[in-house]
C-alpha cells in the first residue's frame, strides 16, 4: 500500500506534467483578474493556473497584499530603523527628479506625441486594411506540408460515414490548418476561439481572427498544441454586449 | 474606481502632483511603496541580493512618472506593473549572463583533477517495474484530484501541495479564508476515501 509521501510525490509529478499543458497567464491579466476586469470564463481559466503554477498564485498574493507586504511570503520583516536608513540612500536619487508636478512644456510634448500616436496608428490600421482587402481577393497562397481540416458546427455538420472529422498528422513537426464554416450571418467586429480538450481543459485561444468572402475562418495551428487526442473549439462573436456564442467544432487527431 | 482603490495613497499621489516632490511628501510615498517593493525582489532567488537596489530603481521610475500618472488603475497597481517590469526584465538579463557563460562538457575531466560531471550524475534508481508501478499512482492520484469539484480542487492543491497559507490561497482564488478553509477541508475528507493512505498537513 503506497504510504503519504508517495500519494503526495505522485500528485506533484502529476501536476507538474499538468502544468507543462497550462498557459502561465501575462501579468497584465493577473492585474485584470484582481480588478474584476474578467469574464466568468476568464477568471476561471486564472484560478485553474493558479492552481497548476504555484508561482502565479504566488504572485496574485503579492499583488493582492500590495503595496502592504504579503505576510506569508517568507521574507523578513523590515525594522523602523532599516526603513529610515534605506529612505536616507534613496533621498539623493530625487534630486534628478525634481521638479515632478508637470509643467505646461511637459504636457505640450505630451500633445505632440499622442498626436504623432494617432497618425501612427491611422497610418498602421490603413496598411492593414489594404492588406487585409488584397488577402480577401486574392487567392490564398498555397502552404506546403499543411494539413487541412475543414470543421462545420456541431449538429450542422454532413454526417459522415467514417464518424467525426479526423485529421492525421505526420509525427515530425506539420503545423494543421483549420478551416471553420460557419452558417452565421451577423458580423461582428471581432472574434475569439478557444482550444479545449474534448473534457473541457483549456490549452489555447487567439482573438486574431477574421472572416473570410465565404463566411469561413482559417487559422494555422502549431503542431505543439495539437498532439492526437479529441479537440473541442469554441467560436465566439465580440462585441459591445460581450462574447457570443456562435458555434462549436469537434475535431479529433491521430499521428501517422 | 478600480476594484484596488485605495483613497489614502491616492490622497498623497495627488499632493504630489499638484506641489511637486517635496522631502515630506516623497518620504512618506516612500514609507508606503518601499517594504512591499523589497518583499518583490526578496521573494525572487536570482534578485534577493539585489532587493533594495532594485526596489529603488523602481521607486525612481515611479517617483519619475507621478506626474503622469491619470488614475485610470489602482495607483498601486500601476506601480506595481513597473516594478514587475523591472523584475522580469532583471531576471532576462541574468537568465541571458548565465547562458552566455563558459559551458563546460558534461564528460570533461575538471581542471582540478578528480570526476567529470557526467560520473558525478547520480543514475537511475527506479526499475521498470517500479517505473510503471509510480505511473500507476500518478494516473490514480490524479483521477481523485480530478473528481473533486473546481473550487475545492484549487485550495487543495494551493493549501495542501503546495504549502500556501490560508490568506495566500485566499488572494489567489479571490475567495474569503472562511471558503478556503471548508473547502480544503471537505477536499481532505473526500480524497481519504479514494487515497487512504494520505495524511493532512
Amino acid at each position: 500500500m503506497p504510504g503519504d509521501d508517495q500519494w503526495r510525490r505522485s500528485l506533484r509529478e502529476a501536476m507538474a506534467e499538468r502544468a507543462m499543458r497550462h498557459r502561465r497567464p501575462e501579468p497584465d491579466e493577473l492585474i485584470d483578474y484582481l480588478e474584476g476586469r474578467l469574464s466568468a470564463a476568464e477568471r476561471e481559466e486564472i484560478e485553474e493556473a493558479a492552481a497548476h503554477h504555484p508561482e502565479v498564485a504566488r504572485e496574485l498574493a503579492e499583488l493582492a497584499a500590495f503595496p502592504g507586504t504579503d505576510p506569508d511570503a517568507g521574507v523578513p520583516p523590515l525594522g523602523e530603523d532599516e526603513l529610515t536608513a534605506s529612505w536616507q540612500r534613496f533621498r539623493p536619487r530625487l534630486a534628478s527628479l525634481r521638479p515632478s508636478s508637470p509643467p505646461a512644456r511637459r504636457a505640450t510634448v505630451r500633445w505632440t506625441l499622442a498626436h504623432a500616436a494617432a497618425l501612427f496608428f491611422f497610418l498602421t490600421t490603413l496598411a492593414l486594411l489594404v492588406a487585409l482587402a488584397r488577402d480577401t481577393f486574392a487567392p490564398p497562397a498555397p502552404l506546403p506540408n499543411v494539413a487541412v481540416a475543414e470543421l462545420s458546427p456541431v449538429g450542422e455538420e454532413v454526417r459522415r460515414a467514417d464518424g467525426e472529422p479526423t485529421v492525421r498528422l505526420a509525427t515530425e513537426a506539420q503545423p494543421l490548418l483549420v478551416v471553420l464554416a460557419l452558417a452565421e450571418a451577423r458580423e461582428f467586429p471581432a472574434y475569439r476561439l478557444t482550444l479545449t480538450t474534448a473534457s473541457g481543459e483549456s490549452l489555447w485561444r487567439t482573438d486574431e481572427l477574421h472572416r473570410f468572402d465565404d463566411g469561413t475562418f482559417r487559422l494555422l495551428l502549431p503542431r505543439q498544441l495539437v498532439a492526437e487526442g479529441r479537440y473541442r473549439l469554441e467560436l465566439f462573436g465580440r462585441g459591445d454586449d460581450g462574447d457570443v456564442p456562435l458555434a462549436r467544432y469537434e475535431l479529433s487527431v491521430e499521428t501517422e | 474606481m478600480p476594484a484596488r482603490a485605495n483613497p489614502e495613497l491616492d490622497s498623497l499621489v495627488r499632493r504630489i502632483q499638484a506641489e511637486g516632490l517635496r522631502d515630506e511628501l516623497a518620504e512618506a510615498l516612500y514609507r508606503q511603496l518601499y517594504p512591499g517593493l523589497r518583499a518583490m525582489f526578496l521573494r525572487r532567488p536570482a534578485l534577493a541580493r539585489n532587493a533594495e537596489d532594485l526596489a529603488h530603481d523602481a521607486l525612481e521610475r515611479i517617483f519619475d512618472g507621478i506626474g503622469g500618472f491619470r488614475f485610470e488603475s489602482a495607483f498601486a497597481t500601476w506601480a506595481w506593473r513597473i516594478a514587475r517590469n523591472l523584475a522580469a526584465n532583471a531576471e532576462r538579463d541574468l537568465h541571458a549572463a548565465k547562458r552566455d557563460a563558459l559551458e563546460v562538457p558534461l564528460d570533461a575531466a575538471p581542471p582540478d583533477g578528480g570526476e567529470a560531471l557526467v560520473d558525478r550524475l547520480p543514475t537511475p534508481e527506479a526499475s521498470p517495474e517500479e517505473q510503471a508501478e509510480r505511473g500507476e499512482l500518478r494516473r490514480r492520484a490524479m483521477r481523485a484530484i480530478q473528481e473533486l469539484p473546481a473550487r475545492m480542487r484549487r485550495c487543495w492543491l494551493l493549501r495542501e501541495l503546495h504549502g500556501f497559507s490560508e490568506r495566500q490561497t485566499a488572494a489567489a482564488l479571490g475567495v474569503s479564508e472562511g471558503t478556503v478553509k471548508s473547502q480544503t477541508h471537505e477536499a481532505r475528507k473526500r480524497l481519504r476515501g479514494v487515497l487512504p493512505d494520505l495524511s493532512d498537513r
